[in-house]
């Protein structure tokens, strides 16, 4: 009894750390630990997956002073509990020797879930400068979060939609300066929508973006989802290292 | 000071070698010669033996046996020939055996190098012995003291030589190269050993005997050869042949002729060049030198030959293996020669007239006699003689040479066979350009030939009439027994015939029913046609359904009707009598057995009473009876005797169902295609653009014999009916074995086209005749997905019949395609098929028994029963590896049933029980399905028992609701259900343009209201669709029905993405879109022009018009990223401060209408009173905008005056409730948007005047002067909202 005591008065003083940053998530998390405290840890009704990593660096060969934006896309039943869901880097340039763009920008975010369908994906737009100065997009990316607790890295190809048409591509390089962009990069994540001839047609690729996870998952296999064998688990986190 | 020991092995070391090089230089000029041959011998015999040898290597073996032992013979020679010297041999073989190793790295140089330098540069030495030429002269003696004498002055010399500095040997050696030049004939040995002396390097000696030998030998080859100084090692085969060479017997005779020759150019010389005489003697001296070398280089020799074996042992090991030979090279000429063999190639040259006539005929030109001819396709001239060349060969370089491949009787060349593939047409039943009405019309013809065929077979009448000949017999027997007691036979036929008399009425029920169900489906369809043609106020088909009625004699029909039921009473009674009497039969023996078993467990309670009583141990035998009585059997339970009423009611009930009733007019539909069609002037514009698409579409077909394309049909373009006309008949002169024909039907527009299906058409037997075969009907269906913006309902896209866009159906483009196989008939009335023998699978075609594909074809290989028969036919040897696939599948063998996806249980993770009875699963399901009580659903808890029963509740009963109604209704009311629907749809229209009056709904007002075409591509048009629907709360039922039918659109369209939906473009010149080729209409043209023209234009023009917003999709919405932008633009007539407005009154130009006007006599006192209090020249107002939404509130700067202008944009975060941002949740969002106008008024609290100057003390106040509040609702339905806040303001009266 004491013990749940105390684990309540833990969970009254998450509120108030936490009501920072959203409202809905405070108040979800307050909810989750609650019925945790009340039903016992032996049965989670959630699972908990812990993303840290960074996205390294890329490679784009023809460009150079780029940034990256990043965000999640998940699934219904899924909800970050903490961490930063989508994030802006910093310029970076080439080095002299090294024709990678290296950001090293961290990623940090927490999702519990109760239903591994949906499971989160990253979503990498990399954006600079064309030669009239307007920032234009350099490359669409996506990948699934591994579901292996352990380091992964993970190379992404990039790709941007291309101009539909021959003169606009004319008057976008001579004339505008802009080239087209998903409305919402998050399309990039999702299958509907690019079935049809429209998009998938007219896309070109780009570059590559190297990711790196290290992955902790909290309460999988108790909910029935066993991601990893016992044998490969323990040796998965350095043989996964490239 | 070396040894005397050490000087005499370095003088005899340095004398052989220079014997050597002389003796080896000779030799070799021979060894190369005849290594030479023998390399060309030996190259001649591995050719000529290469076909032996490459499959037989003791071949190799046996000749390099037969090398070692000629080797063998030749050492032995040599040996002999040296025996005279043994002694000396042995003397110069234990010193070098023993010292040489040591001695070879030191002195390499200097041991090259003295002896030369010594005899060339030194004066001769007066103690040299002339010699004679012969060495036969020399006794043994002799020539021990000369050697003697010789080594002495040679190591004189050569201590001498040693006191010099040695890189002098290099230059000298040069110098003596050039000065060779001049003796080249006959110093070949010393350059010879020059070269050897230059060659030497250090490294490539470990066995220097050896290696230098070998180096030697080659330069001097070379420089044999062509006088080329060069360094380089000895190839192996060299070495080979140089160990190997059989040296000969004559040798020692060349070496006198060329010793003789010798002595002649030296005389010459000696005339010649007098001033070099020591170079003479020097030469002399070699001579001398070489005199001894004849038995030197046997001595010599017989270590080398010792060596040789280890090195020979080496050497044939490499042999064994390697085979040097040349590459393979066939000339030019020769390949031409071959080709010439094998391939024809007709020439260019014209045919002479001559041998394209038969003989004794003229050929006869048709122009020159006048007669038209025509005009000849153009051909070019080598063309025509390449074929014309081409067809007079053809003969024998066709049918002689490889008729073999083809058709078995193919031989004599009378025998051609001809296939003709007769391509009449297609239909489409359906064409991603059908319209609605064709879809329809397409089941309707479905079900028009349907009904054609039934009627055609007719076996309901097939079927009655059976059923009635099988009443009269079992009559007529009863007739006939009547009053007999009946045979067993008799009895038992009768129980037959009444056997089938039931079989067949269940059999005529099941036809009857399927004739009326088809009957009125036609009917169905039919007014559905009619209906939509109502609707959409044009007809696109030409279909048009007859019903012909015949009407009958009523009593005649009732009566009829009646017997029939009548009769079918009683038989069912009569079975149902007979049933009963079996079950009461049954019931009774059971019964019996119950009470049986009762009796006896009675007897054994009481026995066990009595066994109580004793107080007996027999609990185990009690057990044992219980177990010999067994189970307590079922008590039985008396059936129930047959309800004659309830039977008949069923009966007559089933008969009202399926049959025609009494009275009611026996229909006959026929369908005509007489029908007008509406021209398409009259037709609304997506309608146009179907037909003009359809116009612009054509076909063709490529006919594929064996896979090849044989021909292909003309492209026909496509007609309105969506049937295509080929007619087209294709002869093929067939060689081969017909194995597959196939007809590829493909469609294109303007130049480009695709494969829309293929088509196997089985090949006909060898019976089937042009003339007499029947064309055949094979379907075709292809999976292409196509949809079109204007009104065709396109391929493998879900459309809808139904207006609100329920009951999707995905149609896949697919049709008839009619065409006819069959074998030519010749002219003279003979088949041109193969004999029947070829075909019937007979014991002729082995082959084919063997080919699965060609026995049963390749259609048939799917098909398991085919296989199994064929394999069983075919006797397959099911050992045979190949086979085992075939067996694999047959052991698995060929269920009765068939599968579609045969895999999928082992994919289930999952019972489809418990799958249904999860409440979790249920949940994900309808989430997944877009249900709307659950669509919104976040984080499904992932346990069963945290959910509860009660989710479902709503979303049940709104299910029973619905089934209410639709088993309400009936097919045959069906018009009431279009009655329904349009009267929706006007309803709908009428809100629509109901709310737009009211509501200024800008684009909403666009969309047409009888517009039929149900996909909407914006989302955003149907956002504004369910605004409406739930504005508007006139009657909750209709209310209901929209919303439903809105939210069926919604759901469509937000899966259905547009371009612009995803990439958002600057929509520049969109010049036709991709495909529509470079064309540049000239619209486009004026938006680049335009687009140019505003590159010009100011960024921030002074009088900024407004631009329509970029429409946002809401599909991916989230949090943050919706904003609400309020632009607070300007006020006029604020009220102003009373007292303010006082004291300036005189200098402001009056305010228009402020509210202070009414009260100007207040105004002086209180100008007074307060003047001292306004000590800053505030203005008459200081009025700023607060605007609070959704808890968050922000406000304008503060501007002065009653007229102030603020021109600011405030941004207010958006949230809609849980994340939600589908229209009907933002249509739920109850905030409001309060605009409020205060007064900053600023009052001065410096209390100490003192202060005053420097410090500010001031209290900001802020009065209210008015607000304004605006639902979120009303800014979402016109997104653009001015408020003209003046009106409503209300002020704040003190």
């Amino acid at each position: 009894k004491s013990v749940l005591g105390t684990q309540r008065d833990v969970d009254n003083e998450a509120p108030l750390i936490y009501i920072l940053s959203k409202n809905r998530v405070v108040f979800h998390f307050k909810v989750i630990h609650y019925n945790n405290g009340a039903i016992m840890t032996n049965n989670p009704a959630v699972f908990l997956l812990m993303v840290n990593g960074q996205i390294v660096s890329a490679d784009f060969p023809e460009y150079d002073d780029l940034y990256c934006k990043y965000c999640f896309v998940y699934g219904h039943d899924w909800a970050p509990t903490s961490g930063l869901e989508e994030g802006i880097s910093q310029i970076t340039s080439k080095g002299r020797v090294s024709q990678s763009l290296v950001w090293n920008f961290p990623l940090d975010i927490t999702f519990k879930s109760t239903n591994p369908f949906g499971w989160p994906q990253i979503v990498v737009s990399v954006y600079g400068p064309d030669t009239f100065g307007n920032d234009v997009v350099r490359g669409y990316g996506a990948v699934h979060i591994p579901f292996t607790p352990g380091k992964h890295t993970k190379t992404i190809p990039m790709f941007v939609p291309e101009s539909t048409s021959r003169l606009q591509k004319f008057t976008r390089f001579w004339l505008m300066g802009r080239r087209p962009e998903f409305t919402d990069p998050k399309v990039v994540a999702q299958g509907e929508g690019r079935e049809g001839k429209f998009y998938l047609d007219w896309v070109r690729s780009q570059g590559f973006v190297t990711l790196q996870f290290n992955i902790v998952t909290k309460d999988m296999k108790k909910l029935g989802y066993d991601t990893c064998s016992t044998q490969i688990s323990a040796g998965q986190t350095t043989a996964q290292q490239p | 000071m070396s040894s005397s020991r050490d000087v005499r092995e370095r003088i005899r070391k340095t004398k052989r070698e220079m014997q050597e090089s002389l003796g080896r230089v000779r030799d070799d000029k021979q060894a190369l010669v005849h290594s030479w041959d023998e390399s060309k011998e030996n190259e001649h015999t591995v050719v000529e033996d290469m076909a032996v040898e490459e499959e037989d290597p003791s071949e190799t073996l046996r000749h390099s046996v037969k090398t070692r032992r000629m080797k063998k013979k030749n050492k032995l020679q040599r040996e002999k020939a040296v025996e005279s010297t043994a002694d000396e041999e042995e003397l110069a073989e234990a010193p070098q055996h023993s010292n040489e190793p040591l001695d070879a790295r030191e002195d390499e140089l200097p041991a090259g190098t003295t002896p030369v330098l010594s005899s060339r540069d030194l004066p001769p030495h007066p103690s040299i012995i002339r010699p004679g030429s012969s060495q036969s002269g020399s006794s043994l003696t002799q020539r021990m003291t000369e050697r003697l004498k010789n080594a002495k002055y040679k190591a004189a010399s050569r201590l001498e030589q040693k006191s010099m500095v040695e890189p002098v040997s290099r230059l000298q050696s040069l110098r003596d190269r050039e000065s060779h030049t001049r003796f080249d004939r006959d110093t070949l040995a010393m350059t010879s050993l020059l070269l050897y002396e230059m060659d030497l390097d250090p490294q490539a000696d470990e066995d220097p005997s050896f290696a230098a030998r070998m180096k030697f030998r080659d330069t001097a080859r070379r420089a044999a050869k062509d006088k080329q100084i060069e360094a380089g090692l000895p190839s192996a085969e060299e070495a080979y042949n140089f160990f190997t060479f059989n040296f000969k017997p004559e040798e020692q005779q060349r070496q006198k002729k060329r010793r003789s020759k010798r002595g002649e150019t030296e005389e010459e010389e000696d005339e010649k060049t007098g001033e070099d005489d020591d170079e003479e003697n020097e030469v002399e001296q070699e001579r001398e030198h070489e005199g001894e070398e004849e038995s030197e280089v046997r001595d010599e020799d017989a270590p080398l030959v010792r060596d040789e074996d280890d090195l020979f042992l080496i050497d044939q090991s490499v042999q064994d293996f390697l085979e040097v030979r040349r590459a393979e090279y066939l000339d030019y000429s020769r390949r031409l020669q071959r080709e010439r063999e094998m391939l024809f190639v007709p020439s260019m040259r014209p045919v002479p007239a001559s041998c394209k006539l038969p003989e004794n005929v003229q050929p006869r030109y048709l122009e020159e006699e006048g007669l038209y001819v025509g005009e000849r396709p153009p051909v070019y001239l080598t063309n025509q003689n390449i074929l014309e060349n081409r067809i007079m060969k053809q003969e024998e370089a066709l049918k002689s040479k490889h008729v073999n491949l083809y058709i078995a009787g193919m031989g004599d060349p009378q025998a051609d066979y001809q296939l003709d593939v007769d391509v009449s047409g297609l239909i489409f039943s359906h064409h991603p350009l059908f319209s609605r009405e064709h879809v329809l019309g397409a089941r309707l013809a479905q079900l028009y030939d349907q009904h054609l065929t039934r009627r055609h077979k007719n076996l309901t009448q097939l079927l009655t009439d059976k059923l009635n000949s099988l009443r009269n017999t079992i009559h007529n027997m009863m007739e006939l027994h009547r009053g007999d007691a009946l045979s067993h036979v008799t009895q038992q036929r009768i129980a037959e015939y009444k056997q089938e008399v039931r079989h067949t009425r269940q059999l005529r029920d099941v036809e009857q029913e399927k004739d009326r169900v088809l009957l009125k489906n036609i009917i169905r369809e039919w007014r559905e046609i009619k209906a939509l043609r109502d609707f959409q106020r044009f007809t696109n088909t030409p279909f048009k359904l007859f019903v012909r009625k015949e009407n009958v004699d009523g009593d005649q029909d009732k009566e009829d009707f009646e017997n029939e039921i009548l009769a079918e009473i009683c038989e069912l009674r009569m079975e149902a009598e007979e049933d009963y009497q079996n079950r009461m039969n049954d019931y009774s023996r059971r019964h019996e057995d119950w009470k049986s078993w009762k009796r006896k467990q009675k007897a054994l309670k009481k026995k066990l009473k009595r066994k109580s009583q004793q107080e007996d141990e027999e609990d185990d035998d009690d057990e044992e009876s219980n177990d010999v009585l067994g189970d307590e059997p079922e008590k039985p339970i008396v059936p129930e005797k047959p309800d004659i009423g309830v039977l008949e009611e069923q009966v007559r009930e089933k008969a009202f169902r399926i049959r025609r009733n009494p009275g009611e007019p026996v229909l006959t539909p026929e369908l005509t295609v007489s029908g007008p069609v509406t021209p398409n002037d009259q037709c609304p514009r997506g309608e146009f653009a179907r037909r003009e698409d359809v116009a612009k579409h054509s076909l063709f077909i490529k006919v594929l014999y064996n896979e090849k394309e044989v021909s292909r049909t003309d492209s026909r373009s496509l007609s309105m009916d969506f049937r295509v006309h080929f007619g087209q008949i294709f002869n093929l002169k067939i060689v081969n074995w017909p194995e597959s024909i196939k007809l590829q039907v493909f469609e294109g527009t303007g130049s480009s086209s695709f494969q829309l299906a293929e088509v196997c058409v089985p090949v006909p037997e060898s019976s089937v005749l042009t003339g007499s075969a029947a064309s055949e009907e094979i379907e075709f269906s292809s999976n292409q997905r196509l949809s079109f913006n204007h009104e065709a309902v396109g391929s493998g896209v879900p459309f809808s019949l139904e207006a609100d866009g329920s009951n999707p159906l995905i149609l896949l483009t697919s049709g008839k395609l009619s065409c006819c196989v069959s074998w030519a008939v010749g002219d003279d009335d003979v088949p041109l098929a193969p004999p029947a023998t070829h075909f019937g699978g007979g014991t002729q075609s082995g082959l084919r028994q063997m080919d699965a594909i060609a026995c049963i074809g390749a259609a048939g290989l799917n098909d398991l029963k085919k296989l199994g028969k064929w394999a069983a036919e075919s006797r397959l040897d099911p050992n045979d590896p190949n086979n085992t696939s075939i067996m694999q599948l047959l052991s698995v063998l060929v269920p009765e049933y068939f599968r579609l996806e045969q895999l999928q249980e082992e994919f289930n993770f999952i019972s489809e029980e418990d799958l249904q009875r999860s409440r979790r699963f249920r949940l994900l399901r309808l989430r997944s399905q877009d249900v709307p009580e659950f669509r919104q659903l976040k984080c499904i808890p992932s346990t069963d028992r945290e959910i509860s029963q009660k989710l479902f509740q709503d979303y049940e009963n709104r299910l029973k609701e619905s089934q209410i109604i639709d088993t309400k209704e009936h097919i045959d009311a069906h018009r009431a259900l279009v009655a329904k629907y349009l009267q929706r749809r006007r309803y709908l229209g009428q809100m629509l343009s109901d709310s737009a009056s009211r509501v200024m709904l800008g684009h909403v007002c666009v969309v047409p209201v009888e517009d039929l075409s149900p996909p909407v591509h914006s989302p955003c048009l149907l956002l504004s669709f369910c605004c409406i629907a739930v504005c508007f709360k006139a009657n909750a039922n209709e209310q209901h029905l929209v919303r439903e039918s809105v939210m069926n659109r919604f759901l469509i369209a937000k899966h259905h993405f547009i371009l612009s939906d995803v990439i958002s473009e600057d929509e520049v010149p969109s010049i036709g879109g991709p495909g529509a080729g470079p064309l540049i209409s000239p619209y486009s043209l004026r938006v680049l022009g335009w687009n140019l023209f505003k590159l010009a234009e100011a960024k921030r023009p002074l009088k900024p018009r407004r631009k329509e917003r970029k429409k946002v999709t809401a599909q991916n919405l989230s949090d943050g990223d919706v904003k609400l932008l309020i632009n607070v633009i300007r006020g006029y007539d604020i009220p102003v401060r009373r007292l303010c407005a006082a004291a300036k009154r005189p200098v402001s130009a009056r305010p228009g209408r402020s509210f202070t006007e009414p009260f100007p006599a207040a105004m002086a006192s209180e100008t007074q009173q307060q003047g001292a209090e306004w000590p800053f020249s505030q203005p008459l107002v200081r009025p700023f905008v607060e605007v609070s939404f959704q808890r968050s509130v922000l406000q304008t700067s503060t501007a002065e005056g009653p007229n102030p202008c603020w021109n600011e944009e405030i941004i207010l975060p958006f949230s809609a409730p849980n994340g939600d941002y589908s229209s009907n949740s933002l249509q739920g969002v109850r905030d409001e948007l309060f605009i409020s106008l205060f007064d900053e008024v600023l009052h001065d609290v410096v209390e100490d005047e003192r202060e005053r100057g420097n410090t500010i003390h001031t209290r900001i106040e802020r009065h209210w002067l008015g607000s304004i509040k605006i639902p979120f609702s009303t800014i979402y339905l016109q997104s653009r909202a001015r408020a003209p806040t003046h009106r409503q303001i209300c002020t704040n009266t003190p």
